[in-house]
């Protein structure tokens, strides 16, 4: 007796919940040290409430974290950052700050997980520089759904959402990063809304889509920017919110 | 618009040698408005802030040797990334 394996897998919908970023605005501003600081002013501790959250289990799945920390300038000057994973430098630099200008640096930490400490230190060349806000929120990016098999057909993205939204402070948003889908590791048109491919083969380098902002851009790294009236002036992605597709058997690797 | 340069050095910096950096920047790159620099890949992304991405284009080759870098990597225009 011959036991047939079906070609076809039974129909996947993967939904992915996305935890409400943490913020944080300080009653009283503090002012920047003019060196670093020994401890950095900003840190979380990635949890597991912290993480998306998927419906069924995934092959692979890499999570990027945004620490976002804003503050004023009184006097044109500098402002330094400096990010640390679990205590190693992972990024530095600067940026320029007008008179009375408000300044947010977003920082983008690549591949955490459960555990890992978060940190973002801010200081700045001139003595009257404050810092006032802070927030927190992990995004996914490069999903592998299975391992095998890789070709799926079709795979729709039912429900693509947008974020982090931010609303403490005099929040406002400098860009949008577009949803990247993969096909072969070859990247298709960005996508901002609901998208029904018919195939797509997932690859090991960027899995089924990228975010953009904290992996195709940015990725353990960050920007500051600046403005006359918004704090936290800030990035946001398109991401995810359901996945429908189904896996295709015994197609030979591409 | 962000140009990343492989400065070729995987080298931790602490503040005044971050601010050593900054000043010789800003010197060679007047129109600088930030920088950052990855001391796990040896990468400065040099932040122009809001410019006209032909004057960018056209510079690249000037600001990566302004910058002593040995490689150019990426150029971002909003989220458009170009990689070499």
């Amino acid at each position: 007796m011959v036991r047939l394996t079906p070609a076809l897998t039974s129909w996947k919908i993967l939904n992915i919940a996305y935890a409400a970023p943490q913020e944080t605005l300080l009653a009283v501003p503090e002012t920047l040290p003019t060196a670093e600081p020994s401890v950095p002013q900003i840190g979380y501790t990635v949890a597991a409430a912290d993480l998306p959250a998927f419906n069924m289990g995934v092959y692979r799945r890499i999570f990027v974290a945004m620490v976002f920390g804003a503050g004023k300038a009184t006097t044109a000057g500098r402002v330094y950052w400096r990010m640390k994973k679990n205590g190693v430098s992972v990024a530095t630099g600067s940026g320029t700050v007008a008179a009375n200008t408000f300044f947010t640096v977003n920082a983008y930490f690549y591949n955490v997980n459960v555990g890992d400490l978060l940190e973002l230190a801010l200081w700045s060349n001139v003595a009257d520089t404050v810092w006032d806000y802070k927030a927190y929120n992990v995004q996914v990016s490069r999903l592998i759904l299975m391992n095998k098999p890789r070709l799926l057909q079709p795979c729709n993205f039912t429900s693509v959402g947008s974020g982090p939204v931010l609303v403490l402070g005099s929040p406002s948003v400098y860009g949008v990063g577009s949803l990247r889908v993969y096909h072969l590791d070859e990247e298709l048109p960005f996508v901002t809304s609901a998208k029904n491919y018919e195939i797509i083969y997932t690859k090991d380098a960027y899995g089924m889509f990228r975010i953009t902002y904290g992996d195709a851009s940015n990725a353990n790294s960050g920007a500051l920017r600046t403005s006359t009236t918004s704090r936290p002036l800030y990035y946001i992605n398109y991401f995810p919110l359901q996945i429908v597709t189904r896996g295709v058997r015994g197609i030979i690797e591409p | 618009m962000k140009l990343t340069l492989d400065v070729g050095i995987k080298k931790d910096m602490d503040d005044k040698e971050m601010d050593v950096l900054d000043r010789a920047l800003r010197r060679a790159i007047p129109v600088l408005f930030g920088w950052s620099y990855s001391p796990l890949t040896g990468e400065l992304t040099l932040d122009f802030g809001d410019v006209d991405e032909n004057v960018m284009l056209a510079r690249i080759e000037d600001y990566k040797a302004k910058a002593k870098a040995v490689k150019v990597l990426r150029l971002e225009f909003m989220e458009m990334v170009k990689e070499w």
